[in-house]
């Protein structure tokens, strides 16, 4: 791979150990797929996670070393760790998290400052961050999923699926040229019609699984799509990412890079073309839900990704002066800095009101309970009957949660459901 | 176990080394976030390898999905003395790979031919860089 003079001495341990062994990673990651040359980065997402660092030649030590010695952040960058501090203590308590656990969370807040990281806290770091400068196609390294495939399609910027990498490549504000940056991998593969009506963003959720479960990791292209808000288009590229391992989508007329259908193939032909109607939403709603109509609740989980405050207001609305069923749990997850807005509007005094929990972690993040690490540890530990309105939600439910039955229905039901204890 | 007639593929060395050992083979897509047990290094996604054990074995499957938190899910299974002995995809799935490069574990993807279609559960497979050797059970 061809490296600049800096890249070779970051390379060479100039700007220290950390910012060396975030480039033997790098070089090792664009070797492992012909990458040519580094890039420029210019916004990172990313997360640190320094209690699941491991003992190799990249470790805690090398972090906390260049943390103290002064080591910062090349490019303007986002953080996610977990969102535990600055929500109430009620969420606190219902997340579950053990004292340990809690610390090492502290101590990464407090690393990911020294690094000159912003937290954001949330799975959707572009419902608070809108990157005002961002051009058409600017490469940045994002962590996510979800958030990976919103940024791809629905923003126009480049960036592949990343981990670990997001941070490294912020520190060195470079990485290696594969993949999603380069314009011969952004070419639409397959047509999906939707000739079904999307009621709401659980419609999307469904429709984004179902395509993702199709084209595995490569490139779909959408028709049909009417006037999507931005809910919609979380719920359809998170779950994309689901289903399958979707980076990028084109949705004709939404996409940037997709004004038409031409533009989208780049003029090459799709693979296929599929139709999307009401039946494949269907089969996908009961392959990933076993629950009917009339049977019993326990846990709803309703902001996966987390909620915009315009579909807080809606909870809220539908929480107004009610309780929940005793022995019910609603999680309504959101952003640390939609929280706040939910507060000042009055919204989470509704929601606490009725008994649910405002809260930014989620099982699938969760280093309490429910979460992975306890749940597969503890698997006689059950959420109950899970029901949600994100395909997302509810395919991790029984491995984060271990939940039993799963329901899987639009807001309003999942609201009906905590209050009655019910689905239906 | 040795005594058939060994079948050799070849691909692209996304982490460079060498490993031998049993093979499981998933003919799908595998998230190291609940469909594999961390602490255990079982299987948990349903399908016909359920509950077996990926720990010292060479770990077959399609390429990654779902959470990029799944860097770190290799990088936990070698602390629990459970990571495979090496990885062979189809295609590397970038998450995947960074997993394999911080925990150290030689990986093999975009082969000749269909590893999928040639290696079995209880297969006996050699990596070296990005040449693999199979004998069958």
């Amino acid at each position: 791979m061809y490296l600049t003079k800096e890249d070779e001495r970051m390379l060479s341990g100039e700007y220290g150990g950390l910012v060396q062994e975030a480039m033997r990673f790098l070089v090792k990651l664009g070797d492992a797929y012909d990458a040519e040359k580094m890039i420029d980065i210019k916004y990172s997402y990313a997360y640190l996670f320094s209690r699941e660092w491991g003992k190799g030649a990249l470790n805690v030590e090398l972090l906390e070393e260049a943390a103290k010695s002064g080591v910062k952040v090349k490019v303007p960058t986002v953080n996610w760790n977990y969102g535990l501090e600055v929500i109430s203590s009620r969420a606190q308590k219902e997340a579950q998290v053990p004292p340990d656990l809690f610390k090492s969370v502290k101590k990464d807040a407090e690393l990911c400052r020294k690094f000159g990281m912003i937290a954001v806290d949330t799975c959707a770091p572009f419902l608070v961050d809108p990157m005002k400068r961002f051009p058409l196609g600017m490469h940045i390294s994002s962590i996510e999923s979800g958030a990976i495939t919103y940024y791809n399609t629905v923003w126009g910027l480049r960036t592949n699926r990343e981990g670990l990498s997001a941070f490294l490549s912020a520190i060195t504000g470079r990485y290696p040229e594969f993949g999603y940056h380069l314009d011969e991998n952004r070419v639409g593969k397959h047509l999906f019609d939707v000739e079904v009506e999307l009621k709401d963003h659980t419609d999307y959720s469904l429709l984004g699984f179902y395509i993702g479960k199709i084209v595995g990791d490569e490139v779909p292209v959408i028709t049909g799509i009417k006037n999507p808000g931005i809910e919609d288009l979380k719920a359809i590229t998170c779950s994309m990412a689901v289903g399958g391992s979707v980076t990028l989508a084109h949705i004709v007329g939404i996409t940037p890079e997709a004004h038409t259908l031409d533009m989208a193939f780049n003029k090459e032909k799709p693979k296929e073309k599929i139709s999307v109607t009401s039946k494949e939403l269907e089969s996908t709603r009961e392959e990933l839900a076993d629950g009917k109509e009339g049977e019993k609740v326990d846990f709803v989980e309703l902001g996966c990704p987390h909620n915009t405050i315009h579909e807080i207001a809606k909870i809220a609305k539908l929480l107004d002066g009610k309780k929940i069923k005793a022995g019910v749990k609603l999680h309504v997850q959101t952003a640390p800095a939609i929280a706040y807005l939910a507060k000042i509007n009055g919204y989470a005094d509704i929601i606490e009101n009725a008994g649910a929990t405002l809260m930014s972690i989620c099982p699938v993040l969760n280093p309490g309970i429910p979460g992975p690490r306890y749940c597969q540890s503890h698997l006689e530990y059950t959420v109950g009957n899970l029901a949600s309105n994100s395909t997302k939600a509810v395919f991790y439910g029984p491995s984060n949660a271990n939940c039993k039955k799963r329901f899987l229905g639009n807001t309003e039901k999942c609201v009906r459901a905590a209050l009655t204890g019910k689905w239906g | 176990m040795r005594s058939k007639k060994p079948t050799t593929l070849k691909g692209k060395a996304c982490v460079v080394g060498t490993a031998e050992g049993e093979a499981v083979v998933i003919n799908d897509r595998v998230s190291l976030l609940g469909e594999i047990n961390l602490e255990k290094g079982l299987i948990t996604k349903p399908g016909p390898e359920y509950g077996k054990s990926i720990a010292g074995k060479v770990f077959v499957y399609y390429s990654g999905k779902g959470s990029s938190g799944d860097t770190f899910r290799y990088w936990r299974l070698q602390a629990n003395g459970v990571q495979p002995a090496a990885i062979i995809n189809v295609k590397a799935d970038s998450i995947h790979v960074q997993g394999a490069i911080v925990a150290d574990i030689p990986m093999v993807a975009n082969l000749n031919r269909n590893p999928l279609e040639i290696i079995k559960t209880g297969d006996y497979v050699k990596v070296e860089g990005g040449d693999v050797t199979v004998w069958p059970k």
